[in-house]
């Protein structure tokens, strides 16, 4: 749990010595919006997957760690609001996957499929890694979700110790959500108008 | 949107689900998780809010303990506890009273903290609450991704149903097999991811063209009130979370040492 | 100009050039505006209208990076020394407000005002732009029209001595419209500085005591509007006020065949959204060889009608059919071999790496193989006028070249009834030129449909016109425009 809250502080902290510039501002709400929308998408089209990282991951690519990591903080802590409080819980969870995203897309993950399907990998694995301690801290193990019911599965048929078998659960999710929502992401970046990627990039920051 | 705890500042009603959380986390088992649930649902209920935040909590505390129950049944929990005297059968299952006990204790404790914050999800207007705490500091841009979040996800989704039905007009199948559900997906959700980013750099303008500073403090058309009574009131909630914290702390290192 | 003038100049600008993004956007341009007058600028898609209202107003280097080469003076001062509303009336809302009177309460809010002095600020605002009545309104359930003067209030409540419009009304129906020149002409009258980038100069030619023109980033012409507009008619090719290529190119079908021939076929239709009926009983013919435009008031139900059509909204009762195949019962992506819908926003749709794929991605997913498809995609683009872009990326087109773009996906799937929503919705005079075209070609192949507020662009486009009231055809055939014209 510390090095969530050590990401949470250094994010809260940054934009006093170095704001995000306006342009990286008015993209984190349409991201989390994006976060929310895209699961009655997958739905619609019988995809066993949520894909409610996608607009954390782009931002993480586009602006960079700090601006994955606020759409993050600021997606789970909108649908704890709108959906259900349990999922502020997961917050941490959120600041893993935009900081990680954002640290990919610096070594370039995110130029071509076969490097986001990757980096997807070790973001669904980071992902899962994170989830776990507050599943069992929290929900004794099983969120009341397809994934606490994989949990109590494999308890049962493997006869695996709690914290095994929330962790494959887990990673059963994330391993397969991350990769698909990084490689939509790599899409998404190589179909933007050319203008606006660097814009992104380079904007100043409001205050010189 | 006017919630029902409008008579309150929103950092009140916050500040004392806050307390219960913690409350119902660090007090001594169980009886302080039965207290903040039933202290989280009785004011829910006072406020006319009882239903929705019931809802919540059964959504997530009764699931939780159906599934915990399910688990020490199946997986072999209780043969290892020893089917001993506090043993309950359920079907041909057996769980012992210990793992009984303590799939109620998590779903208490979940379901105290889901109902106390419950108040703020049914309750309080995020965008109130949001500018009660532009009032007390939070930085411009907090605030705006936040308000602006909540504003954005209804259009968002509403596009994503035009992206659907544009792409099905020009003959865009959403059936069929994996990989051809995969390139639908990207069809889809593709065109949905660009047009937010592209029209981030118009709200972005029209953000600096209304003079909106990320970090300076702003005015309020209708500033929130906040009365003495009720930040006094408040100051005694956060203290008593504090208190509560620092004792817990303080156990948990002697236990340590 | 005596010290008085010179104390009324809210905007006094001599710009070398303005560079974005490394490509010179706008060069050699001097501009002065003072209190109580409007100046126009006009001219074509991609002249630099845009770079001008955001130099003037000081807001590049922001959001929007650029590099300006010359002065920008604000004389007046004010902080911010220039208000700004941009042509689409939803993105331009900050979202920081859950009711009209909070959105126009972010601009003084930002500058840290008094909350009574903010109030104060916000009511005048609300008055001024005709928008009172919506002040507790939640933005997001409000009409295009109804937004723009939001936004109109949002820029009043700054207090900023210049206020710059970049084509607040191209996105707006022919009556809101009107009304928001009017309360311009108010504002103005009432001593403001605006400087109203307008495609339309007929509009202009109302409202603004000068004109400056742009082609290709630099100015062509500048002068009193009615001058302009007489001694120059097409002030450019691109410009002119009047389209001159007919859009019956193609030869229509003889009038006799036509009534034997219907394409579309619409008997006793009823559709509606769940609980809510918009459709009743509705019967429509569209002959082969013809266009239609579908007229009415927002909300008479004339979307509906191509969404039922095309599936997307359920009929209850009733039949339709396309060439004699009836539509019934089939899904929206069965349909597509038969019926084409272009909707208002391109943005829902464009995602390809170049023009041409967007334009063959009709084709291929109805099962065309590739070189088929692109054969199809670059016969489209042809008639939309958009070869020589068939290489680039398509979101960098402008947002009006991305509208040709769709109809031209749409075209090169070959359906016998091609239906488009508000096609011309903020198009200059050429956009419109190559729209008709591809009406006419659509034409020549079955039938199209045009839903439009642009009564002269159905008149010229269209030789027919239904008029849709109520979720009925209230008036069919050569009368309906006239009547049309005459509905309260």
């Amino acid at each position: 749990m510390s090095s969530p809250l050590l990401v949470c502080y250094v994010a809260v902290r940054m934009p006093a010595s170095r704001p995000l510039p306006t342009l990286a501002l008015a993209l984190v709400p349409r991201a989390v919006a994006l976060n929310l929308a895209l699961g009655a998408i997958a739905a619609a089209l019988k995809l066993p997957v949520y894909l409610d990282s996608v607009g954390t991951i782009l931002v993480a690519a586009l602006v960079g760690p700090l601006g994955g990591v606020v759409t993050g903080i600021v997606s789970n802590s909108v649908l704890g609001l709108l959906v259900s409080p349990q999922l502020f819980a997961f917050i941490p969870v959120t600041i893993v996957i935009g900081a990680l995203a954002g640290v990919a897309a610096r070594l370039g993950a995110f130029r071509s499929i076969p490097a986001a399907a990757a980096a997807g990998v070790v973001i669904g694995v980071a992902a899962a890694l994170t989830s776990v301690p507050i599943v069992i801290a929290l929900f004794g193990g099983v969120t009341p979700s397809g994934t606490g019911v994989i949990t109590v599965a494999l308890r049962a048929v493997l006869g695996i110790s709690l914290e095994r078998a929330a962790e494959i659960a887990s990673l059963s999710t994330d391993v397969l959500d991350k990769p698909l929502s990084c490689v939509l992401v790599a899409l998404v970046i190589a179909r933007l108008p050319r203008h606006l990627a660097s814009r992104l990039r380079t904007a100043p920051p409001v205050r010189p | 949107m006017s919630g029902a705890l409008d008579r309150w500042n929103p950092l009140t009603p916050l500040a004392a689900a806050l307390l219960l959380v913690v409350a119902a986390y660090t007090g001594p088992q169980p009886w302080s998780a039965v207290a903040a649930l039933a202290i989280a649902l009785g004011v829910a209920t006072g406020s006319g809010m009882g239903r929705r935040v019931l809802a919540l909590v059964s959504a997530v505390a009764i699931p939780t303990v159906l599934l915990l129950l399910i688990m020490s049944a199946t997986s072999g929990d209780a043969s290892a506890a020893g089917a001993g005297a506090g043993a309950i059968a359920i079907g041909s299952a057996r769980v012992s009273r210990a793992a009984v006990l303590d799939a109620l204790g998590v779903s208490l404790r979940l379901g105290a903290a889901v109902g106390a914050l419950g108040w703020i999800v049914a309750g309080v207007s995020p965008r109130r609450l949001t500018r009660a705490l532009a009032e007390r500091g939070l930085p411009a841009w907090c605030a705006y991704v936040l308000v602006a979040s909540l504003e954005a996800v209804p259009e968002a989704r509403r596009r994503a149903r035009e992206v659907q039905d544009a792409q099905r007009c020009r003959g865009l199948s959403t059936g069929g097999g994996v990989p051809g559900r995969l390139r639908a997906l990207a069809r889809l959700a593709g065109p949905l991811a660009v047009s937010l980013v592209t029209e981030s750099e118009e709200r972005a303008l029209a953000l600096d063209a209304r003079g909106f500073d990320p970090r300076r403090r702003r005015g309020a058309l209708a500033p929130i009130a906040d009365r003495r009574g009720e930040r006094l009131a408040r100051a005694a909630l956060w203290l008593a979370l504090v208190a509560l914290l620092a004792w817990r702390i303080a156990r948990a290192l002697r236990g340590a040492a | 100009m005596s010290a008085r003038d010179r104390g009324d100049v809210a905007l006094s600008m001599r710009v070398r050039r303005v560079e974005i993004g490394g490509v010179t956007a706008l060069r050699d341009v001097s501009l002065e505006v003072r209190r109580g007058e409007i100046v126009g600028i006009a001219g074509h898609v991609g002249a630099g209208k845009t770079t001008l209202a955001l130099t003037a107003a000081g807001l590049l280097g922001r959001a929007v990076p650029g590099r300006v080469d010359g002065e920008v003076r604000h004389p007046l001062g004010g902080s911010p020394p220039a208000s700004f509303v941009f042509a689409n009336p939803w993105t331009q809302l900050t979202e920081l407000g859950g009711t009209v009177e909070e959105e126009v309460a972010v601009g003084p809010e930002n500058q840290g005002l008094a909350s009574h002095v903010i109030r104060a600020r916000v009511d005048a605002a609300l008055a001024a732009a005709d928008a009172a009545r919506l002040a507790l309104r939640a933005p997001r359930t409000l009409s295009g029209g109804e937004l723009q003067r939001v936004a109109l209030a949002s820029a009043l409540a700054l207090d900023a001595p210049l206020m710059v419009l970049d084509e607040p009304t191209a996105q707006l129906d022919p009556e809101s419209a009107r009304d928001l020149a009017a309360s311009l002409r108010a504002l103005a009258t009432r001593g403001a500085a605006v400087l109203l980038v307008e495609q339309n100069l007929e509009l202009l030619a109302t409202l603004a005591s000068r004109v400056v023109v742009l082609a290709d980033g630099a100015p062509l012409a500048e002068g009193a509007p009615r001058a302009l507009l007489e001694r120059w008619p097409p002030l450019d090719p691109r410009l002119g006020a009047t389209a001159t290529v007919e859009a019956r190119e193609h030869p229509a079908a003889p009038a006799a065949r036509q009534a034997h021939d219907p394409l579309l076929e619409i008997d006793g239709l009823d559709a509606g959204y769940g609980a809510h009926e918009v459709l009743h009983q509705l019967s429509l013919r569209i002959p082969r060889g013809t266009a239609c435009a579908w007229i009415g008031r927002n909300g008479a139900g004339k979307s509906t009608l191509a969404r039922a059509v095309m599936g997307l909204v359920p009929a209850r009762r009733g039949t339709i059919r396309v060439a004699g195949t009836p539509l019934d019962g089939l899904p929206v992506e069965r349909r597509a071999r038969h019926v084409g819908l272009v909707f208002q926003d391109p943005g829902r749709q464009l995602f390809s790496r170049t023009v041409l794929e967007e334009a063959a991605f009709g084709p291929r997913a109805l099962g065309a193989r590739r070189a088929h498809a692109e054969e199809a995609a670059r016969e489209a683009l042809a008639v939309v006028g958009l070869s020589m872009l068939e290489r680039s990326h398509p979101g960098d087109l402008a947002p009006q070249l991305q509208r040709r773009l769709s109809i031209a996906a749409a075209l090169a799937s070959r359906p016998a009834l091609l239906m488009l929503d508000e096609p011309t919705a903020g198009q200059d005079a050429e956009g419109k030129m190559w729209i008709a075209r591809a009406l006419g070609v659509q034409r020549a192949r079955g039938a199209a449909a045009v839903i439009t507020h642009d009564l002269a662009f159905a008149r010229r486009t269209c030789e027919r016109v239904v008029t849709i009231a109520h979720g009925r055809v209230s008036n069919d055939g050569a009368g309906a425009l006239a009547g049309y014209l005459k509905m309260p």
